[in-house]
């Protein structure tokens, strides 16, 4: 249901250009949980971003159902805007923290006018709060951001987000900046959305071990580009691409698999800078060859469905 | 909202602002009630004491304590060489019989408690006989300060008199010459033009008991019979009111509350038209960007940049010398320049505020929400200006009665009726090595000026910290 | 990891900054110049466009009411000729241009010279009062301020800060007049006529003796603007400093083991230092438009009372030839600042 075609956003800083995304293509199916890794400014948020227009990308497009998320008017593009939200990465920016934990779920009702009246509204915003699990809903209704801790917050961001029933989410790294205790309850409301909801999620995140639980596909960036993709399962248990490698890897949690025994990679330290041409991990790539250094590697399918970007393979 | 006011209240500098701000409008709201004087630069308001009287608590001071206030009463008590001559009419008039030849002197003694006055002025109404052959003479204690004669021109310094009739007679030291007065007249040539200031501390030198004599001579040879009022006397002293007087002897402390209620009325209204065109450009060009951001910055960098005050200076100059604009009052056509060259800082800031706002997570997480630009505008951007906003019309406050006092003291703002600013320049203008230091005048304004401007900023600061949810950056 | 994507930007960033520090610098000299020019622009219409609209003979601008005893009548007319004041408005803007452009600003009604000589024997007297207490309140902000961030919160910070704030609120002319008053005509300790200052027995001083005594007249007045300048610096420095002893830069120094002391006087003086200097510029920026009340009220003939004796009179050459050396000055020092900054400013580049 949304899909990206070469997509590419740059950002013209000073005299800089930063490629933040630099030909991606990924696919989100309906009911569909897809997980998008990378280290941190590989461009996830980015992505995410420009998929939900919220970004102009500077070349591909995104397609929603088929049409070109930017070129929607007036009530096509409502529609998009309820069908499709996003969690951010920080609940504390995320929200206007003026505004009351009601005012800010109620906030899309209005918009969308999707409540007949005062009453349904609330109900609606009852229903949204308890199913994020902040109970009793009325307290936490009345109270203010600054009142929350960071993952009431993100509940209350969610909230807002479930409350239109939208069809597609993009989960930007919703519990990086949550304690670790917290990180598995906000997963699991994501898990049962996608269960008990058909909805379809894109989660963002740069540890990779997160996305193992809930995730069906997976694609792995590294600066603006897709190196790896294929079905979770596939990726974690045969990672190809040595900087997928390396991630599993410094997973730090114990591993029940011991999956980060199986491939540690050491990352090499960088010796020299990136030439602009080759293959963008060369600097760091432990199995560098000439070759890496003269071209970049196209994704390429190596198995059913599992793509990577590297001339190893 | 409690809490909003609750951290309010807990900060001193606000308190502070509060009270100077509160009290500064009391006096503009109550200024009709405080003072009679709606405009002292009318010449009807001014003389209501000497020029320069020191205010009244400032007797305290032993420099100050001979000095007089403003008199005025009404003598009751008379004495004459012999009773038989003068009978009372009634409580207020007195009946003077003078035989042929003869000179009777009604003396009306009161005490004196100061130094001299500014001036003294007796006042009596004076029915005459129809004959011509008299004089009426008045004394001031031994000083010859006046003779009425019955004819109409007669020899200088008498004045004339209407026989047969009810004459109003007035002595005013104040407008003494070797013309009407024979104590100028007898003063040697030099001092006659100072006639009319060295009068009251000759005739009222220090305090003691004094004496006004009235004295009728008969010329004729039959009997006269003259009928006069008890005399008012009044003086203006060098003591008046709470803040004594200026170089026109009006009311200071009129002046002030005046001078108040125009400059928070103006100042208030210029930072209001201010923060509009600052908060309409700066908004348009901090949230629309591009190229409309461009221009509009541009256009405030212009604003900016052309030299405020003298181009200001040469406006109103301009304006007024051609006259071009002729129906606009000036207060209107200050408001409308000050703001006009004023806005620019603010338009910067809120650009500031608003690029910064734009650029938060909270305002793209609205849009994703699929709110429209004027709701995200209404709903999210200018709630969390309303600090800044509030702040800039604190800080704006002081520009503008600088910027306006400026011109005031420069002569070309508005001189018709009291601001701080024109009372500033008139006062400092008498600030001079004869005239002295009119303290009571040169320091309310000014004092008025720096308090209210650090109120409205300390003010300005507190509402920016507690209104302001997001930590604003501002230069 | 994340240390690639950083290296590899700087490298990139280092390659492109030459050609970025050229392009910067171009843009912001024609951003100023249009600035500038649209600042002429407005100037004409001031003077010259604003009068005709409401047709009135510019001519008779350029004239005082009386001048020398001449009918006036027959001065406009002259001057009419000499200026081109009775061409269209879009030719009369040309001349007025290109007069600009060559420094021929015309000679001034009022003081019957050229407006340039005016205006350059004014600017040392100016200079000579503004440079010394720019220098001085600078000092005196920083010095406070520094007293003021090592006491943050406490009395001695509040009276400090509060009394700079005042300071920034009084009126210049009325203060002045209060000092002048009682230190030059009371205590008698300064002298307050120039005219008298600068001549020794009816004789004008010369050379170092000159100098020398306008100095001492300049004296109070230059001491004066220091007092009243000094708050907003005061202000900004402080707010800044503390701002930055509250902030992590200070704490991860505080992790390094660098003692307070030296956090203190080296690292956040360094930073808060910085808006203060950019005050400065600006302020230096308009330094002959600011001074204009001192000027008038301590009897200095210089830049500021000619700007305002030239508005009083409406001398028009004269106010146009000021003004556009004001404009120009500003620009110029505004350029010079942009240029500057991003030296003194670590956090600011070429941007
Ligand atoms: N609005 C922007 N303007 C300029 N550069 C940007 C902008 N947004 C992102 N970037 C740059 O694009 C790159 C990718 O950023 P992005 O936020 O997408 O990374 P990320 O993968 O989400 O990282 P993180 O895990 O830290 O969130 C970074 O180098 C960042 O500096
Ligand atoms: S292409 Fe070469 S440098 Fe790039 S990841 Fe593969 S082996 Fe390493
Ligand atoms: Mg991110």
């Amino acid at each position: 249901m949304i899909e990206t075609q070469n997509l590419k956003v740059y950002f013209k800083s000073r005299d800089v250009v930063v490629k933040a995304v630099d030909g991606v293509n990924i696919k989100i199916k309906e009911k569909e949980i897809v997980g998008l890794v990378g280290e941190s400014g590989s461009g996830k948020t980015t992505l995410g971003r420009t998929i939900l227009n919220l970004q102009r990308p500077t070349a591909g497009k995104v397609l929603w159902n088929g049409k070109d998320v930017s070129k929607l008017k007036g009530k096509e593009e409502k529609e998009f805007r309820r069908q499709n939200q996003i969690i951010f990465q920080n609940p504390y920016e995320a929200v206007d923290i003026r505004m009351k934990v009601y005012d800010i779920i109620a906030e899309g009702i209005r918009v969308h006018k999707l409540a007949k009246n005062e009453k349904e509204e609330r109900e609606m915003v009852m229903n949204a709060l308890r199913e994020v699990g902040l109970t009793p809903e009325e307290e936490y209704a009345n109270s203010l951001p600054n009142q929350l801790s960071g993952g009431q917050l993100q509940r209350v961001a969610i909230a807002r987000a479930l409350v239109l029933d939208p069809s597609f989410i993009v989960a930007d790294e919703p519990v990086s900046m949550l304690d670790m205790s917290i990180r598995a309850g906000i997963l699991d409301i994501f898990q049962k959305l996608k269960e008990e909801k058909g909805k379809s999620v894109l989660m963002i995140t740069h540890d990779i071990s997160t996305i193992g639980y809930i995730a069906s596909n997976i694609y792995v960036m590294y600066q603006g580009k897709v190196i790896e993709s294929g079905p979770t399962d596939e990726v974690l248990d045969h990672p190809l691409h040595p900087y997928t490698k390396a991630l599993i890897s410094a997973v730090p949690l114990p591993d029940p698999s011991g999956r980060s025994t199986l491939f540690s990679t050491e990352v090499r330290e960088e010796v020299e800078p990136y030439n602009g041409k080759g293959c963008r991990y060369y600097p760091r790539c432990p199995f560098a060859m000439n070759v890496c250094k003269e071209k970049e590697p196209e994704l390429t399918g190596e198995s059913n469905d599992h793509y990577v970007a590297c001339f190893l393979y | 909202m409690n809490k909003v006011i609750k951290d309010l209240l807990s900060r001193k500098s606000f308190i502070f602002s509060i009270i100077i701000i509160g009290f500064f409008s009391i006096l503009a709201v109550a200024a009709p009630a405080l003072t009679t004087y709606s405009n002292p630069y009318l010449p009807s308001q001014q003389y209501v004491a000497a020029p320069y009287a020191v205010p009244s608590w400032a007797t305290i001071f032993p420099q100050y304590k001979e000095l007089p206030p403003d008199v005025s009463f009404t003598f009751t008590k008379y004495v004459s060489s012999d009773s038989s001559y003068v009978t009372a009419v009634n409580a207020s008039y007195i009946k003077v019989v003078v035989p042929p030849g003869q000179t009777v002197n009604v003396s009306f003694p009161f005490k004196w408690n100061w130094s001299h006055p500014y001036d003294v002025v007796v006042s009596f109404k004076l029915l005459t006989p129809s004959t011509t052959s008299f004089v009426v003479n008045l004394y001031f204690n031994g000083l010859y300060a006046m003779e009425l004669c019955p004819v109409p021109f007669p020899v200088e310094p008498a004045v004339s008199i209407s026989p047969g009739k009810v004459n109003s007679v007035v002595f005013d030291s104040k407008y003494i010459s070797p013309a009407n007065s024979p104590f100028a007249s007898e003063l040697p040539l030099s001092e006659q033009p100072l006639a009319a200031y060295e009068f009251p501390s000759y005739a009222l030198p220090k305090p003691g008991t004094y004496n006004v004599t009235v004295s009728f001579e008969n010329t004729g040879s039959s009997k006269e019979v003259f009928v006069m009022s008890l005399p008012s006397y009044s003086s203006l002293g060098y003591v008046y009111g709470k803040l004594g007087t200026d170089d026109n002897g009006a009311s200071v402390f009129a002046e002030f509350v005046y001078g108040a209620r125009f400059d928070l009325y103006l100042s208030l209204l210029a930072s209001a038209l201010i923060i509009g065109i600052g908060l309409f450009i700066g908004l348009l060009a901090g949230y629309v960007g591009g190229f409309t951001d461009l221009s509009l910055n541009a256009l405030t960098d212009f604003f900016l940049l052309i030299p405020g005050l003298p181009l200001l200076v040469v406006l109103i100059s301009i304006f007024d010398v051609t006259g071009t604009i002729v129906n606009v009052n000036k207060p209107i056509l200050i408001l409308l320049i000050i703001s006009l060259l004023s806005w620019p800082g603010t338009a910067k800031i809120i650009r500031g505020q608003t690029l910064s706002l734009k650029g938060r997570t909270f305002v793209e997480a609205a849009k994703a929400l699929g709110e429209g630009n004027l709701r995200i505008l209404f709903r999210h951007i200018l709630p969390n200006l309303m600090g800044i906003l509030f702040a800039q019309l604190a800080y704006d406050v002081p520009g503008v009665i600088l910027a306006e006092s400026g011109l005031d003291f420069l002569g070309l703002g508005i001189t018709g009726f009291p601001t701080w600013g024109n009372m500033l320049g008139f006062a400092t203008y008498n600030v001079s090595f004869i005239n002295g230091f009119a303290w009571w005048w040169v320091l309310p304004p000014g004092i008025g000026i720096v308090l209210l401007s650090t109120a409205f900023y300390f003010f300005g600061s507190a509402m920016l910290d507690v209104l302001s949810p997001y930590k604003l950056r501002g230069e | 990891m994340s240390s690639t994507a950083t290296s590899e930007k700087s490298v990139i960033r280092g390659r492109f900054h030459i050609t970025g520090l050229k392009r910067y610098l171009l843009k912001r000299i024609a951003e100023r110049l249009v600035l500038l020019f649209g600042i002429l622009v407005f100037n004409f219409f001031v003077f010259q466009v604003l009068p005709t609209l409401y047709h009135i003979n510019v001519a008779e601008l350029y004239v005082p009411l009386s001048y020398k005893g001449l009918p006036r009548s027959e001065l406009v007319q002259a001057i009419d000729r000499q200026f081109g004041l009775n061409l269209p408005l879009q030719e009369r803007f040309f001349v007025y241009i290109e007069s600009l452009l060559t420094f021929h600003l015309g000679i001034s009604m009022h003081y019957d010279e050229p407006v340039l000589n005016l205006i350059e024997q004014r600017f040392p007297v100016t200079a000579l009062l503004v440079i010394p207490s720019l220098l001085l309140s600078t000092v005196l902000a920083v010095v406070l301020g520094l007293y003021s961030i090592s006491r943050q919160g406490k009395i001695g910070d509040s009276i400090v800060s509060f009394t700079a704030i005042m300071t920034y609120f009084i009126p210049s002319f009325w203060l002045g007049e209060i000092v002048l008053y009682v230190f030059g005509f009371y205590l008698n300790i300064f002298p307050t006529n120039i005219a008298e200052a600068i001549t020794r027995n009816g004789v004008t001083l010369h050379g170092f003796a000159y100098w020398a005594s306008l100095l001492k007249f300049l004296t109070l007045p230059i001491l004066f603007l220091t007092v009243v300048s000094y708050g907003v610096r005061n202000i900004l420095f402080r707010n800044n400093g503390v701002e930055l002893m509250g902030s992590n830069f200070v704490n991860y120094l505080r992790a390094r083991g660098i003692s307070d002391r030296k956090i203190f006087y080296k690292h956040v003086t360094r930073n808060a230092i910085i808006p203060v200097f950019t005050r400065v510029g600006i302020d230096l920026a308009f330094l002959f438009a600011g001074v204009v009340f001192i000027e008038d009220v301590f009897n200095i003939p210089g830049l500021g009372r000619l700007l305002v004796s030239a508005a009083e009179n409406l001398d028009i050459p004269l106010l146009e030839g000021d003004f556009y050396v004001i404009s120009l000055f500003a620009v110029v020092i505004l350029l010079a600042l942009d240029l500057i900054y991003p030296l003194i400013d670590p956090r600011v580049k070429y941007e």
